[in-house]
């Protein structure tokens, strides 16, 4: 049997501690002044903000809940709020690459994803879950996820994935028997990058661990190659979850797009993923962190300069 | 050229316009007027002022500490960049033609770094003193300085596979800004302290 996946299959990414039923209250997003480096910001982000754009000429598209009644309490900045999923991930990336053009779906829509013209990067804080037993390809997707995969497969956007919040490794079963199908299929594409949770911000002085929830990169090689982390400040924001790393790499690489204009989604990816730290992170192992911590810094520098 | 510095004098008293540091002697003129022949005007020549720069040498003394790590986690210093074995030094002089009125002239030697160019400069102007009560002087002192533009060359990049080699501001090859978006920020400046009013009360006791 080719089992297609179901809404109710769909688990968001991040812990709730602070779920909260809207009760038919409008969610509304705010509106957002200057950049403002917050607490919870890698001091990369600041630094690269300085004097440059930030994410201009990239197209930022979320695709995750914005239709539900279902809201989160927590505050990245501008005090507390209480918000869908989707908003939340669209505010956090749309704080990092402030100048991108966003977009969002909802991920009931199951329509293909459309992307813009020029550089797109796509965040997915959402899994797929499955009993395990599937190869990727007996999955009969919708459009919605076909077209995603296609588009990291190909190279056409990248795609910002959330590595899950189940203390495995990606592609493997959690306790309940279910895996990540999406992950799976999303394993080995030119141009998709697997998102764990660091505990904090990590610096040479002070190594962050990984997140006790999140997904870790395991033994698969091919997956370690695709698979960064970055500091998820959960104590600061109130909102943990691997569902919260993915954006900040989804705005690492608009920013990155803004800056290499003439460079593709490929080579973006592989910028990020080759400019991880390995000196950041707490007893660097790839089966734990992948490449390491994402670096905007060193991702926006030259190899060698005169 | 001989040249005779001014008297030094315990200064009470308010200074109006732009201060510069530096070695600076107190300019009186003598009271007494005098016909200037050409020997007497090289007597009447003083040397007011030995100055480190015009301001855009001082400016660039941040950047030597300054840097980026490169893709690599390399160090990437400024300091080769903006350092340079000789600092634009200002000298002055003022020759005097009257008891109340003097010409002022001096020249800039330029800096050179490797990424930098202060051009050599000119300084004209004049000064006029008036004894407002006996032991107060109050003068007045306009200057211009002609060169001393800074000027600031780029650097290549390399950028990998995401980028290539480009050209771009140093400074700024590590910033957001796609690198041709850099150029427009090169330091290219005329000096500082361009033009220079400088109001003086001096008051001997």
């Amino acid at each position: 049997m080719t089992p297609f996946f179901k809404i109710s299959n769909v688990v968001l990414l991040m812990l709730v501690a602070n779920y909260a039923a809207a009760d038919g209250k409008p969610l509304t997003l705010g509106v957002d002044s200057a950049p403002v480096l917050q607490a919870w910001m890698n001091p990369d982000i600041g630094a690269a903000w300085g004097s440059g754009f930030k994410g201009q000429g990239v197209t930022l598209i979320v695709v995750d809940d914005f239709k539900s009644k279902s809201g989160y309490n927590g505050n990245l900045g501008s005090g507390t709020q209480l918000l869908r999923h989707g908003e939340w991930t669209l505010k956090e990336a749309s704080m990092i690459a402030t100048s991108a053009t966003v977009k969002t779906q909802d991920f009931n829509s199951g329509t293909a994803v459309r992307l813009n013209s020029g550089l797109n990067v796509v965040n997915l804080s959402y899994a797929i879950y499955l009993q395990s037993g599937y190869a990727a390809n007996q999955i009969r997707w919708s459009s919605q996820e076909k077209s995603l995969i296609n588009d990291a497969a190909t190279g056409a956007a990248i795609i910002s994935k959330a590595a899950g919040n189940d203390s495995v490794a990606v592609g493997a079963a959690n306790k309940s028997g279910n895996i990540d199908y999406l992950n799976l299929a999303l394993k080995g594409t030119a141009s998709a990058i697997y998102v764990g949770a660091l505990n904090s911000n990590g610096s040479t002085i002070k190594p962050a661990t990984l997140a006790s929830y999140s997904n870790m990169a395991g033994n698969d090689a091919v997956v370690q190659k695709q698979f960064l982390t970055v500091g998820v400040e959960g104590s600061k924001t109130g909102l943990d979850g691997t569902s919260f790393a993915a954006p900040i790499i989804s705005g690492y690489a608009a920013i990155l797009g803004s800056k290499f204009t003439n460079s593709n989604s490929t080579q973006i990816t592989n910028q990020l993923l080759n400019t991880a730290r390995q000196d950041t992170v707490s007893n660097y192992s790839a089966a734990v962190y992948g490449r390491g911590e994402a670096s905007l810094a060193r991702a926006l520098a030259p190899v060698s300069i005169k | 050229m001989k040249i005779k510095a001014g008297r030094f004098f315990k200064c009470v008293g308010v200074t109006a316009g732009f201060a510069t540091c530096g070695i600076a002697c107190a300019i009186e003129l003598n009271s007494a007027s005098w016909e200037n022949t050409e020997h007497e005007l090289l007597e009447a020549t003083h040397l007011i002022e030995i100055k480190p720069d015009n301001g855009h040498s001082r400016r660039l003394d941040p950047l030597q500490q300054a840097g980026f790590e490169s893709a690599r986690g390399a160090w990437v210093s400024f300091n080769p960049w903006y350092t340079s074995t000789w600092k634009d030094t200002h000298v002055t002089f003022m020759t005097q033609l009257s008891s109340q009125f003097g010409v002022i002239w001096g020249a800039g030697t330029g800096e050179r770094g490797a990424k930098y160019a202060i051009a050599p400069s000119m300084r004209f102007g004049a000064i006029f003193q008036t004894e407002i009560q006996k032991n107060s002087l109050l003068s007045l002192k306009a200057t211009t300085l002609i060169g001393g533009q800074l000027k600031e060359k780029s650097c290549t990049a390399n950028y990998g596979d995401i980028g290539g080699s480009q050209e771009v501001n140093c400074r700024l090859a590590a910033s957001t800004l796609a690198p041709a978006n850099t150029l427009p920020y090169l330091f290219n400046e005329q000096s500082g302290h361009k033009k220079q009013v400088l109001l003086q009360f001096t008051h001997r006791f």
